[in-house]
């Protein structure tokens, strides 16, 4: 099964290691999201969705708020073409 | 009672209430540096302990177990209760020629104060938030535990109040500054009634580790330098003026704090940089403060 799709979110207004568990509850309780990371230096968390999984960028959005920050750009990488695919 | 007993009792208040005096509206606690205005995530709860020990002239100490429970109502609403759970109050008294050692333990009042942030400045690794707080205080706990002590070292107070309060928190990604400004009054009604109290904060944390944020951190940990300004009223009882009750506290109070998203902890010293009592009596020596936090996550949120 290919592997879900990988989604990079600006979030602003993080800046402590106590702020960051909010934040990844909030964007792990989305529907489809499989796992998050959260680079405190960059404020950017890494989305990997499940494999099929949709989510929008209201979605994303929308957590981040509810976690109380910023949501900044939100940029999707190229998932990777199914190896047994004919 | 016996005569003996009535005069040894008259004896132990007298010598106590010249001996001790304590201004309970001054705090055996650091203000909370946490949460400031910090942000709080909708649906998240922070569990907290903070144990302290202050030790005053004249033989006595305070050793007070607070618990503190945030909660993230919303992404701009933080609900805070503070509760003194146990608070153990030592005394010396003098009687005939001997020293006695006098104890009030038992539960305090609650603090339940609601935190609205109405101003917030969010940058990548940076946030400045600025939040009002409301609150109101139970008298919830024993007031009246040991009758051979004074009404203001009891664990609780007895009195109903309100407290409000202004917060501000800058967070970067190698320091934190909060700081804190309010006023706790309290409520007439009873026959003794504490001071009204200002109250005003101010702390700073640096990240003395790691020396690099990268992304994979399991913490940071901080050097903290906080200070504390009290200025209460006298107390009152019946009406009048309880002589050596009221007065200023200044503490300057140094620590170290580690945090991780899921938990904290920390140690911090109080240091009297200045004190005025209405009147004579026991003076602050020193304190020490732990602060123990857990981080948990609720889908229920408004």
């Amino acid at each position: 099964m290919p592997p879900g799709a990988e989604v990079l979110v600006i979030v602003k207004g993080v800046a402590t290691p106590f702020s960051v568990f909010g934040l990844l509850k909030r964007l792990g309780q989305i529907p489809g999201v499989a796992h998050v990371s959260f680079d405190l230096s960059q404020g950017l968390a890494d989305v990997l969705l499940r494999p099929g999984a949709i989510v929008t960028d209201h979605q994303f959005r929308e957590a981040i708020r509810d976690a109380s920050y910023t949501p900044g750009t939100i940029r999707r990488k190229p998932t990777a073409p199914d190896e047994h695919a004919n | 009672m016996t005569g003996r007993g009535i005069r040894r009792a008259w004896l132990i208040r007298l010598t106590i209430a010249l001996v001790f005096t304590l201004a309970t509206a001054g705090p055996a606690l650091a203000q909370l540096t946490f949460p400031g205005a910090s942000p709080i995530s909708a649906g998240n709860l922070i569990l907290m302990a903070q144990p302290a020990l202050v030790q005053q002239t004249g033989g006595f100490q305070s050793a007070i177990a607070q618990g503190v429970l945030v909660y993230g109502a919303s992404s701009r609403l933080a609900l805070i209760t503070e509760s003194n759970l146990l608070v153990w109050n030592m005394a010396e008294a003098i009687s005939n020629g001997k020293t006695v050692r006098l104890d009030a333990v038992g539960t305090g009042d609650t603090l339940q104060e609601a935190r609205y942030t109405v101003f917030q400045l969010d940058g990548i690794g940076s946030t400045l938030r600025i939040a009002p707080m409301i609150g109101v205080t139970v008298p919830t706990g024993m007031d009246n535990v040991n009758s051979q002590l004074p009404h203001d070292v009891q664990p609780a107070t007895g009195n109903w109040g309100g407290r409000a309060a202004l917060t501000g928190s800058w967070q970067t990604l190698h320091w934190n500054a909060e700081a804190e400004i309010g006023y706790e009054a309290r409520f007439p009604g009873t026959d003794y009634q504490f001071g009204n109290q200002f109250v005003t904060d101010a702390a700073f944390h640096y990240v003395i580790w790691p020396r690099q944020i990268t992304a994979d951190i399991p913490g940071e940990l901080f050097a903290s330098l906080e200070t504390n300004f009290f200025s209460a009223n006298a107390n009152r009882a019946n009406g009048e003026f309880v002589p050596g009750t009221g007065g200023q506290l200044w503490l300057v109070d140094p620590g170290l704090d580690w945090s991780t998203p899921g938990y904290g902890l920390a140690i911090t010293a109080l240091l009297p940089v200045m004190q005025t009592r209405y009147g004579s009596g026991r003076r602050y020596d020193y304190g020490v403060l732990l602060h123990f936090r857990l981080s948990l996550y609720t889908p229920h949120h408004w």
